[in-house]
């Protein structure tokens, strides 16, 4: 466990310091050292004394403390009510009077493991994301593991679902400072810019590169790095981040010497990559790489549970409130609600800026009412028919089914076993299939265009 | 009557829990000589600050006694 002591006094610091013995230990003998240790590193746990060379510095280091998500502990000889109800309110988890003993700090310790136990990780989700959708909750379960794991994290989902909100919880439950986090949205670069951004320059590499510059990958040693709209990034620099990450080694553009960053890689996405793979636009290797831990965020319309308190969220931060009517809440139901949660906020500001007070169906505008119908008839290409025709259903079915497991075996490097969880189902099944023999195997380019036949 | 003062009170209560605290600590850290070495070191060093204390509950207590 890695610890802070705050105290002025050299006694009382260096007696803690016996009593934590086999813990990491940091100390601070001013408020001012450990306000910009507390700002700057992390810890599991932080002892404070309340009065240092600044009258009750204890409660304001408390507070800093909160905000970083740390688990601060007052050690203290006042024991005024007053005190101890402000240092709750102000963010210390604990508040020990002395003497502080073995048997007492034991105690704390426990209810800290516990605190930073699972229940932490509910408590994040439920303050950060709004949802009572079982499925999505089901999904974010998944951050409860993420300390365990150094493998990367693909976050999947419509635009407006939250990824970025997701991208964020990754980094409170990892407990990094906001400076270990280095996020960037993969849109916003062209493939040479992009390149420069991830893994820097060195002076002299391209006409303007007048510095060195230091890249996002080594600003996130020890951190994590988050790639948005990763379905933007460029096949060749796919290929250079793939190798970064197996090797937590890179090179800056324009240099020969290797730089080593110990980040993790935390990537979002709307776009189906899988379909982007087998159009050839994204790598399969880097998809494999990328997605072996993924979270899925799923559109309003199928977690319509979550509409009304979305509403509720956007609606309090307006000091005026206003009524919805029955008819207009059932209305509410039926949207498409394409842009998610975007389109519940601008909704709520529209209900504001007219200064509607009672919201019938008639304050929804009908931008909003536009229902798209959904089409129940397959984009089949005019091969595939062809295809189908000669075939039979029932082969091409087969031929499809093998190469959904073919492809997924691909993507996970030949590994069978892992294919078969990707896709739900038993190792065996995935041998059964793949080693069938006495059917028709087809290339079929899904949606449309190329195929190759071939015949067993 | 003399009254004991809250800082006296505070000073005592701080100092004697300390020295509890640091009882405890070298308890568990017999093994380590430095660390021992260490600590009693700046038991040594407050001592002057435990006397000073001591002085000055002995002379309150004794003024209540007179009084009695």
């Amino acid at each position: 466990m890695r610890c802070l002591i705050v105290e002025d006094e050299n006694l009382p610091r260096l007696a803690l310091r016996g009593l934590l013995k086999g813990h990491e230990i940091e100390e601070a003998e001013t408020y001012a050292k450990a306000q910009e240790l507390l700002r700057t590193q992390y810890y599991d746990v932080v002892f404070l004394d309340l009065d240092l060379d600044k009258k009750l510095a204890g409660l304001e280091l408390a507070k800093i403390a909160k905000a970083r998500g740390l688990y601060a502990i007052i050690t203290t000889g006042h024991n005024e009510d007053e005190i101890i109800r402000k240092a709750y309110e102000l963010g210390c988890q604990d508040y020990l009077t002395k003497p502080i003993t073995l048997k007492s700090l034991d105690i704390v310790l426990k209810r800290y493991i516990a605190f930073d136990s699972e229940a932490r990780v509910d408590e994040l989700i439920k303050k950060n994301y709004i949802t009572y959708d079982a499925k999505t909750l089901s999904e974010l379960n998944l951050l409860k593991k993420i300390s365990l794991t150094e493998k990367p994290i693909l976050i999947k989902g419509p635009s407006g679902t939250g990824k970025r909100i997701v991208a964020h919880l990754i980094r409170e439950t990892l407990k990094l400072p906001k400076d270990k986090f280095i996020e960037i949205n993969c849109a916003q670069f062209t493939e040479t810019l992009i390149e420069s951004e991830l893994f820097g320059y060195v002076k002299g590499a391209f006409t303007g590169a007048d510095k060195d510059k230091i890249g996002l990958l080594a600003r996130a040693d020890n951190g994590v790095v988050f790639l948005d709209e990763i379905h933007s990034l460029t096949k060749s620099a796919q290929q250079k981040l793939m190798k970064a990450i197996e090797e937590k080694e890179f090179y800056p553009v324009g240099s020969s010497k290797p730089i080593r960053s110990n980040f993790k890689v935390v990537c979002a996405t709307c776009d189906d990559l899988l379909s982007l793979v087998s159009e050839n636009k994204f790598r399969a290797d880097f998809y494999a790489r990328i997605s072996s831990m993924q979270l899925e965020l799923y559109p309003l319309k199928e977690r319509k549970c979550d509409i009304f308190p979305l509403i509720k969220y956007y609606n309090d931060r307006y000091s005026r409130k206003i009524s919805i009517t029955e008819e207009a809440e059932k209305e509410l139901l039926k949207l498409e609600w394409t842009n998610n949660t975007r389109d519940i906020e601008s909704l709520v500001d529209y209900w504001h800026i007219h200064g509607f007070g009672i919201i019938t169906p008639n304050e929804i505008p009908s931008h909003l009412k536009e229902v798209k119908t959904e089409s129940n008839i397959l984009n089949l290409s005019k091969k595939d028919i062809k295809k189908i025709q000669e075939m039979g259903i029932k082969n091409y079915l087969e031929a499809f089914r093998y190469q959904i497991i073919e492809t997924f075996i691909e993507l996970n490097n030949g590994n069978k076993k892992e294919a078969a969880t990707m896709l739900g189902c038993s190792k065996q099944l995935v041998g059964k299939i793949i080693n069938a023999k006495d059917f028709s195997i087809c290339r079929l380019n899904l949606g449309g265009g190329f195929y190759e036949e071939r015949i067993q | 009557m003399k009254n004991v003062s809250s800082s006296l009170i505070h000073r005592f209560n701080n100092q004697f829990t300390t020295l509890v605290t640091a009882l405890d600590a070298m308890g568990g850290n017999l093994d380590n000589p430095d660390y021992l070495k260490e600590i009693f070191g700046e038991i040594l060093n407050k001592k002057e600050d435990f006397e000073v204390t001591l002085m000055e509950i002995r002379s309150i207590l004794e003024e209540k006694k007179e009084r009695v």
